[in-house]
């Protein structure tokens, strides 16, 4: 077998730094899951994730030292750098080595990892998630306007189902409407977002990627904001941690009135009926029980109470009330041949909807459980075995789409296969077995080459496909829902080139198509709406996202641009036509100077003409939109940890824009951030 | 019998005054979009037009276009989902006038009797009632539970159905108020349940129906009050039809059918062998004349179409319009809807005399019950030159005398409205 070599890729924003982020991977770009990482003079330590990426926060300087430990590995210790960018080597040889210190060198890229990583350090204050998600190139954020709506997440057009959102690797999807509301996450409680545009393993129905969701890692925080519209929010969060285990702690609430000023036909006046009250507490704890063995745990629960303002024209006087209770814990085995780990989670839901214009009074309780066993196992001969198992209930009582329950089981082999230093092939199958209605199999192949000559390169191909069966709402919601619906089965081909550039920082590129048959579409029906499968939905485009840090300026940032020609291929009069609420462009940057105590950021986002309805004789458009946000923030020493004071200001050319038509989004908002962390 | 042929007749002598009718196609949209359109083409079946006035990206007319009204020259557009009543003078090279706002109650239908306008709708528990002459809202009718929904007057009576409680329960009712004394119902009708559509041909108040059961099934049905003795007869199919529409076709009642328009025999049951058209998804339909128009969709997404057929069945025309088209009405200047011109004829307008005049002109009419009455002079463009009379009468036979000497030769027309219906007579003023 390979001789195994650690890599530590670090970046981010280490010059105002109270937070590190890093990728361990090994020689061949794998991930290692489950390192160890400790800052050595305070102790603090966290454990990467099976990705291999980790968060780590603390008052650092310049000339402190991490270690990086896991079974198998040799350990390595770390020198903080004096450049804000920088990749480190191992040494060969985990048994019975010294430890190795070192700086680090250039060394290949990865492209197996994250596209892009959506960043949100204190020194940006509390940060709304379109602001957070929108350098995610090709990413959508749908609402229906204001704090008070859901929110959902859409990749290169692609419905919200075909995203799958993990939270420490667990999935968090409503599997009655497939979807995620991100709106239940408290804004505190996610530190950053990772986006991974193929999936693989057990991720099935994960079309359009994944959304990792790292949750804080700060030790001690308190964060108060207010703003327009009357915004306040408070969060605590505090830490507490041994020699083997930690556990952090995090409540706080949300206040929003939601009356921003919006215009219809001339006519402007203030949004009713849209507050949005948000109460949580979320937990995480890790335990080292051996060299080999770990435990981590993660809950949240978090209850809303919003109201529902409906179209600008026709504003509603529903409300509506759901919480949300999440906890998952991973049990992580790891010997010199292999890991694996063993996760259990539950996600238990509940939605209490009342409109009385419309009598309705509904509630939809959703429980959930989930197994899942994976292992990754070295066989020598440069391959290696990754197996997964994933079994999960559902349950289902709703007032509209009445009592269901669901078993699925997913298994999932992958083989790891080198056969020379500088390719990598995996072929992947996976099993999907729903409760005796679906029984069928997808495959992936994935190719990666990194040429020994181009350190600083790789290239990634793959190809495979995908299925997605129906949710409870498509196929049992009354009136509307379609027994009839067939599953969605969607082929993926990707090319991911990823240049990693000392002085530049990373320059990642995906072209990619995606053939879509039988996509599940909701549609109007005379009086209700039904979802029906849509023959054939084709999207090719491209996707660049570039992140840079620069040595001798303290000024870092991203670009990143998404562009998809998404065609409807229903027969009919909208043949070949742009994909409704599927914008051909997408672009963001960003940019953050940090002299000494002083954060300055600006970002802008940009979303094309994108088609809401099929009309005749010109099709309904939402027109392009660019938003601008600025913030400023100040930092100073207070009690031995540290003091941001943000201002920040969203939308601030006051754009008059909508993601989903009839449901206008606020104009220029202003956000007072004071935390308090160490 | 004669009364109504003097109507008849009075219809025929409009269409030799002008040569064009045009007929107006309200295109529903979907439900939470604002994409409902209007459309225009004339009855010479010509190119057709549209979408008029409003657009659906600049200048958008709204969300759920339900029905239209045409009233003494001004077009009345019902917006159910943007919750508005958008006023239009026709007369005026469709002159924008106002919107009526009647926030969150989800209007539906539209008629007018003596300068008010009467709105039903789902969520007020009233039937709204508008100043026409300031559009402001007046003291609503009160319906307390009841969604309203097809309204018309008849013989000095307003109907009004109610196919939901205001639950969103099922509702079998067709209300029936005295226009002298709107306040109360003056009786109550129970019909089959889902009363949707109301159409008067003589003394008979025709209702069409459609329901649904606890699983969405729906269900059509067709009734039929006596406006006289107040005996209801009912047929409920007990199966799905489709829309529920009724047409007026030489004095004989259709109902949309899945494909097309039907007759009805005197039991109200369909005769499927007198059947006209053979199109999917019948979504609406109209007449004017031996036009016969029908607004179908499959897809419920624009583009949708208008088929013109005849009283044969041939089609004549296919118009490509926006989403859903669901409601019909025509205008000529100085005219008034097609259901308004067939409502039965209660009073007799009869030929001004002497005719050419100058500059004093007879104008008789007789009146078979108390009604509300506006006399008033037009002239060619449609202007209002003189209102003469606007008053409650007694039954009876009336003379009005008209001076014309302040105004220029030329032909003038007489209209005179009577409970919200009108008839029109030309005169010819020489100097």
């Amino acid at each position: 077998m390979r001789r195994v070599f650690s890599l530590i890729i670090l970046w981010g924003f280490l010059s105002a730094q109270s937070q590190w982020l890093g990728t361990v991977v090994s020689k061949d770009g794998s991930p290692v899951a489950y390192a160890v990482v400790q800052h050595s003079s305070t102790g603090k330590w966290t454990i990467s994730d099976e990705n291999g990426y980790f968060i780590f926060t603390g008052v650092f300087n310049t000339g402190d030292t991490i270690t990086v430990s896991r079974y198998g590995y040799c350990i390595k210790k770390l020198i903080l750098p004096v450049k804000p960018s920088f990749i480190v080597q191992l040494s060969v040889n985990p048994i019975n080595l010294p430890q190795i210190t070192e700086l680090g060198s250039r060394i290949k890229p990865n492209s197996r990892q994250e596209f892009f990583t959506a960043i949100k350090p204190a020194s940006l204050g509390e940060t709304e998630y379109n602001q957070l998600l929108q350098g995610i190139p090709g990413l959508s954020l749908r609402s229906y306007g204001g704090p008070a709506s859901i929110k959902t997440i859409s990749l290169d057009g692609g419905p919200a189902s075909h995203t799958k959102i993990l939270i420490q690797g667990f999935d968090i999807t409503n599997i009655q409407n497939g979807e995620t509301d991100i709106s239940q996450l408290p804004l505190p409680f996610i530190e950053q977002a990772r986006f991974i545009p193929v999936a693989s393993g057990s991720q099935i129905g994960a079309s359009d990627g994944l959304i990792l969701l790292d949750p804080w890692s700060t030790g001690h925080r308190v964060q108060l904001s207010s703003g327009s519209y009357g915004h306040n929010a408070s969060s605590i969060a505090t830490s507490i941690a041994g020699a083997k285990w930690a556990s952090r702690l995090l409540i706080g609430n949300r206040n929003d009135s939601g009356k921003y000023p919006v215009t219809w036909r001339g006519n402007t006046f203030n949004r009713q009926n849209n507050h949005f009250k948000q109460y949580y507490a979320a937990t995480q704890s890790s335990l080292i029980l051996s060299e080999q063995l770990f435990i981590k745990f993660l809950a949240l629960y978090s209850k809303q109470e919003r109201g529902v303002a409906g179209l600008v024209y026709s504003p509603s006087s529903a409300w509506r009330d759901d919480y949300i209770l999440f906890w998952g814990a991973t049990s992580g085995l790891i010997t010199t041949k292999s890991r694996r780990h063993f996760r259990i989670s539950s996600r238990s839901s509940k939605d209490h909807y009342h409109d009385e214009t419309y009598n309705i009074n509904s509630t939809h309780s959703l429980e959930s459980y989930t197994l899942n066993y994976d292992q990754s196992t070295d066989l020598g001969r440069s391959l290696t075995v990754d197996f997964s198992l994933k079994y999960s209930i559902n349950h289902l009582n709703s007032r509209d789409a009445g009592f269901q329950k669901r078993n699925t089981l997913i298994n999932s082999v992958g083989v790891a296969w080198e056969p020379l230093k500088s390719i990598s092939i995996k072929p992947d199958w996976q099993h999907y077995s729903v409760s005796g209605q679906v029984d069928e199999s997808v495959s992936q192949i994935t190719a990666e080459w990194s040429p020994e000559s181009l350190t600083y390169f790789t290239a990634t191909i793959s190809t495979g496909n995908s299925i997605r069966y129906p949710t409870f709402n498509e196929l049992y919601w009354v009136p509307g829902g379609n027994i009839d619906l067939k599953a969605e089965h969607t082929t993926n081909h990707s090319l991911i080139c990823v240049l990693a550039m000392s002085n530049w920082g990373h320059l990642n590129a995906q072209l990619f198509t995606k053939q879509s048959k039988d996509l599940i579409q909701w549609v109007p029906q005379g009086s209700y709406w039904s979802p029906k499968n849509i023959k054939s939905v084709s999207r090719t485009g491209w996707r660049l996202a570039w992140r840079w840090v620069f040595e001798r300026i303290p000024v870092d940032g991203f670009l990143s641009l998404g562009r998809v020609r998404a065609k409807y291929l229903e027969p009919g009069d909208h043949y070949e036509k742009q994909m409704v609420y599927t914008p051909q462009r997408t672009g963001a940057a960003a940019l953050t100077w940090s002299p000494k105590w002083w954060t300055l950021h600006w970002q802008v986002h940009h979303t094309s003409e994108m088609i809401s309805r099929y009309s005749w004789p010109a099709d309904i458009t939402l027109p392009g939109v660019t938003l601008h946000q600025i913030s400023v923030g100040y930092r100073f020493q207070v009690f031995s940890g540290q003091l941001h004071l943000v201002i920040g200001l969203e939308n601030l050319t006051d754009k008059i824009y909508e993601s989903v038509q009839g449901y206008p989004e606020p104009g220029r908002t202003w956000r007072l951030t004071v935390t308090y962390e160490r | 019998m004669k009364k109504q042929f003097v109507v008849l007749a009075t219809i025929l002598t409009i269409n030799l005054l002008f040569t064009q009718t045009d007929i107006y196609v309200l295109c529903e949209g979907n439900f939470q979009t604002p994409n409902s359109t209007l459309w225009k083409f004339s009855d010479q079946l010509g190119p057709i037009q549209g979408p008029v006035h409003w657009d659906p990206n600049s200048n958008p007319l709204g969300d759920t276009g339900q029905s239209l009204h045409i009233a003494d020259d001004h077009l009345f557009i019902i917006m159910n989902n943007s919750h508005t009543v958008e006023v239009v003078n026709l007369l005026n090279n469709f002159e924008f006038i106002t919107t009526i706002n009647v926030s969150g109650a989800s209007p539906r239908y539209f008629t007018t009797y003596n300068n008010v306008g009467y709105l039903t709708n789902w969520h007020t528990g009233g039937i709204i009632r508008i100043d026409l002459s300031s559009y402001t809202l007046l003291d609503p009718i009160p319906t307390p539970g009841l969604m309203t929904e097809a309204i018309l007057v008849h013989a000095g009576y307003l109907y009004v159905s109610s196919s939901m409680h205001q639950d969103w329960s099922n509702n079998d009712m067709v209300l029936k108020y005295n226009l002298m004394n709107p306040l109360a119902a003056a009786d109550t009708f129970h019909v089959v349940p889902g009363p949707v559509a109301l159409l008067a041909i003589g003394d008979s108040i025709f209702i069409a129906s459609q329901y649904y059961d606890a699983n969405w099934n729906a269900n059509s049905g067709t009734s039929l009050i006596q406006h006289s003795t107040g005996s209801v007869t009912t047929n409920d199919y007990a199966t799905d039809l489709g829309a529920s529409r009724l047409v007026n076709i030489n004095g004989n009642v259709y109902r949309t059918v899945l494909r097309g328009i039907a007759p009805l025999d005197a039991n109200l049951a369909i005769n499927t062998s007198g059947q006209l058209g053979d199109i999917a998804g019948v979504y609406s339909a109209g007449v004017h004349q031996d036009y016969i128009f029908i607004g179908h969709t499959t897809d419920y997404t624009a583009p949708d179409t208008v088929t013109v057929i005849n009283t044969q069945g041939t089609v004549l025309q296919d118009y490509t319009v926006g989403a859903i088209p669901g409601f019909f009405a025509t205008y000529s200047p100085g005219s008034v809807t097609v259901d308004d011109i067939l409502q039965p004829a209660n009073y007799t307008l009869l030929k001004p005399y002497p005719n050419p005049f100058n500059a004093i002109v007879s104008i008789d009419f007789s009146i078979a019950t108390d009604a509300n009455i506006d006399l008033a002079i037009y002239d060619l463009k449609g202007k209002l030159i003189e209102k003469l009379i606007h008053k409650h009468l007694i039954r009876g036979d009336y003379r009005h005398k008209w001076n014309g000497n302040e105004h220029a030769t030329g032909i003038y027309f007489v209209a005179l409205t009577i409970d919200g219906v009108k008839s029109l007579a030309k005169i010819t003023l020489l100097k």
